[in-house]
């Protein structure tokens, strides 16, 4: 120490050592505060698309019916569905959604760009209900199988 | 060791602390994000699955076999007999592999 000098160079080095230690560790609690937040609006929207998606795929409403015996098929969607039976499928408030496919759409085209949460699903589909005959041949008006595009964001 | 400000042992465990630290940090988004993957693969296994049932196909056809696939193997069970969908007398299930195409 030289005349005239209060702290040691040890304890300068310290101390600026202990700040930046300080420092990063309220940066790191900020950040973990933040993906935490994030994290649960991702899981917020996940669970409200997934559901919706699972839904849309297994719901009386939705899914094709056999004239026959009356039985839904889960996976087989009816592409007939009002706009408002799909809409049934989401919560009230707070949620802006979309569904998107060759066959089934609502709103498609109007998300806004950035954070949304799409659920897929692998379905076939047919308009109304589909006869026994028909099912058991694999006759659907979807031809084949298509892809349902699920997505949710926060309004 | 004149001009050294910390020990070559501080250095090295600070350094040590360092990455251990940042490997506990990791980890937790690392495994969530592969069962993100692994969910939505299983999904389209049973999608897959379902609607080749439907179709009359097998879903083993609709798996190209030639494919480079990646990480994450899904094993899902499947209508042995997918032709011919009979509502009063279902098919067994056998198992498949899907895997996310690389």
């Amino acid at each position: 120490m030289l005349k005239g000098q209060l702290f040691s160079v040890d304890f300068l080095v310290s101390m600026i050592a202990v700040t930046a230690a300080i420092g990063l560790l309220i940066h790191s609690a900020e950040v973990n505060a933040y993906s935490q937040k994030e994290e649960q609006l991702y899981n917020e929207l996940k669970q409200v698309a997934e559901t919706a998606a699972d839904l849309l795929v297994a719901s009386n409403d939705t899914a094709c019916r056999v004239k026959e015996t009356g039985e839904h098929l889960v996976n087989c969607v009816n592409s007939k569905t009002s706009e408002e039976e799909l809409r049934q499928l989401f919560p009230g408030s707070g949620y802006g959604y979309q569904i998107c496919s060759d066959t089934i759409n609502l709103d498609c085209g109007t998300y806004r760009e950035g954070d949304y949460y799409e659920a897929k699903r692998l379905v076939v589909t047919n308009q109304g209900s589909i006869g026994k005959h028909d099912f058991e041949t694999g006759n659907f008006t979807s031809g084949g199988a298509i892809e349902i595009s699920v997505r949710v964001w926060r309004t | 060791m004149k001009g050294f400000i910390f020990s070559l042992d501080a250095v090295l465990a600070l350094i040590l602390v360092m990455m251990a630290g940042a490997v506990i940090t990791m980890q937790p988004a690392s495994i969530t994000e592969r069962e993100d993957v692994s969910a939505a693969l299983r999904q389209q296994a049973e999608d897959r699955a379902i609607t080749a049932f439907y179709l009359g196909n097998s879903a083993s056809e609709s798996i190209d076999s030639g494919a480079d696939y990646g990480e994450c193997g899904v094993f899902y069970e499947l209508m042995e007999d997918a032709t011919g969908n009979n509502l009063e007398n279902r098919e067994p299930v056998i198992k498949i592999v899907f895997c996310e195409e690389a």
